[in-house]
């Protein structure tokens, strides 16, 4: 026994840390980015885009909000595990002005509100200064003279970012 | 025993409950030596059970993404007795093993299943990686895809420790 106390308390003090397997959410947040990257909207009626499916919105938006809402709280109860402003980063990045801009007018008003929502409360200077060019007076004007579905939860997102 | 029938266990209403359980509770025996403990100690019985058991799960994401039951099963890995994804009847069912693994597992419910979703993490974030995207399209999937997303554990390097030995005798 004190041969093995020994070899532990003289041996085990030696630890080495290494990287293994890199766990990161990063790549799969740019995997469903891309996927809403492609133009919109789509050409092909037999596939649309991702933002013209509800429940695919309903994701978007989830994981912009951090989590899921709960009716009980009238809140959204936020994942520790999921950062929604490093997702927001990701699809500031990967989805980009055009294509932003344009589910924005369409059938994803409520995605971005809730991209404008947090880029507002998390995102760095830089990134508000970013969108607000996006989402400037001449996309104001068209989107108050359209019927764009939460087009009044936008314009006010547009307006608190400003 | 399990291990040859777990994708259609996975995809059974009733079989899964079983897996369910077996993920709740599976216990190994741990050895007497001093060295041996300590060795194990970075290898508990949930961790080897997360790599038998979670990893055939995992293995067939894919064709488990596409029912109800089967998403069920990959649920379990990460929100288990999750109520958007169980009925209350089913949580009844697999609770009803936690007073017996009360008084035969030293290991807390919290613990075991935050290292089930440990293992099972880094093959879900995988999956969404390469099929999320098309997943997301279906009803069931994007849910799956979601709670993927927002609690599987990811964000951070994983450590594996190794002890490098200087016996000194």
């Amino acid at each position: 026994m004190q041969k093995e106390v020994r070899f532990l308390f003289t041996s085990l003090c030696r630890v080495t840390r290494s990287s293994d397997t890199r766990i990161d959410k990063s790549s799969a947040m740019k995997a469903l980015a891309e996927a809403l990257a492609s133009p919109y909207p789509s050409d092909n009626p037999a596939r649309p885009h991702l933002i013209d499916l509800s429940h695919a919105s309903r994701m978007y938006k989830s994981l912009l909000q951090g989590g899921h809402f709960s009716h009980a709280g009238n809140t959204v109860v936020r994942s520790p595990a999921f950062s929604p402003s490093d997702f927001a980063s990701v699809f500031l990045s990967v989805v980009g002005k055009d294509v932003t801009i344009a589910i924005a007018q369409g059938e994803g008003a409520f995605v971005a509100a809730e991209l404008l929502e947090r880029i507002r409360e998390e995102g760095s200077e830089e990134q508000k200064k970013n969108i607000r060019e996006w989402f400037a007076d001449a996309f104001v004007a068209r989107l108050k003279a359209s019927e764009a579905k939460g087009k009044n939860v936008l314009l006010e997102k547009i307006k608190a970012l400003s | 025993m399990i291990k040859p029938h777990v994708e259609r266990m996975c995809t059974d209403d009733e079989a899964q409950l079983v897996l369910f359980t077996a993920l709740d509770v599976i216990e190994y025996d741990i050895c007497s030596t001093f060295v041996r403990i300590l060795l194990t100690s970075f290898t508990s019985d949930t961790k080897l059970t997360a790599k038998s058991l979670v990893s055939d799960v995992i293995s067939h994401a894919s064709s488990f993404a596409t029912s109800p039951q089967g998403r069920r099963s990959l649920f379990h890995l990460i929100v288990p007795r999750s109520r958007r994804h169980f009925t209350p009847a089913q949580i009844a069912v697999i609770a009803e093993t936690d007073p017996i693994r009360a008084k035969t597992s030293k290991k807390d419910g919290a613990v075991r299943e935050s290292e089930i979703r440990k293992a099972a993490s880094e093959g879900l974030l995988q999956f969404v990686v390469e099929k999320g995207a098309e997943t997301t399209r279906d009803t069931g999937g994007s849910l799956l895809v979601l709670d993927i997303m927002l609690y599987a554990e990811g964000g951070q390097v994983s450590l594996y420790f190794s002890v490098s030995c200087h016996a000194e005798f």
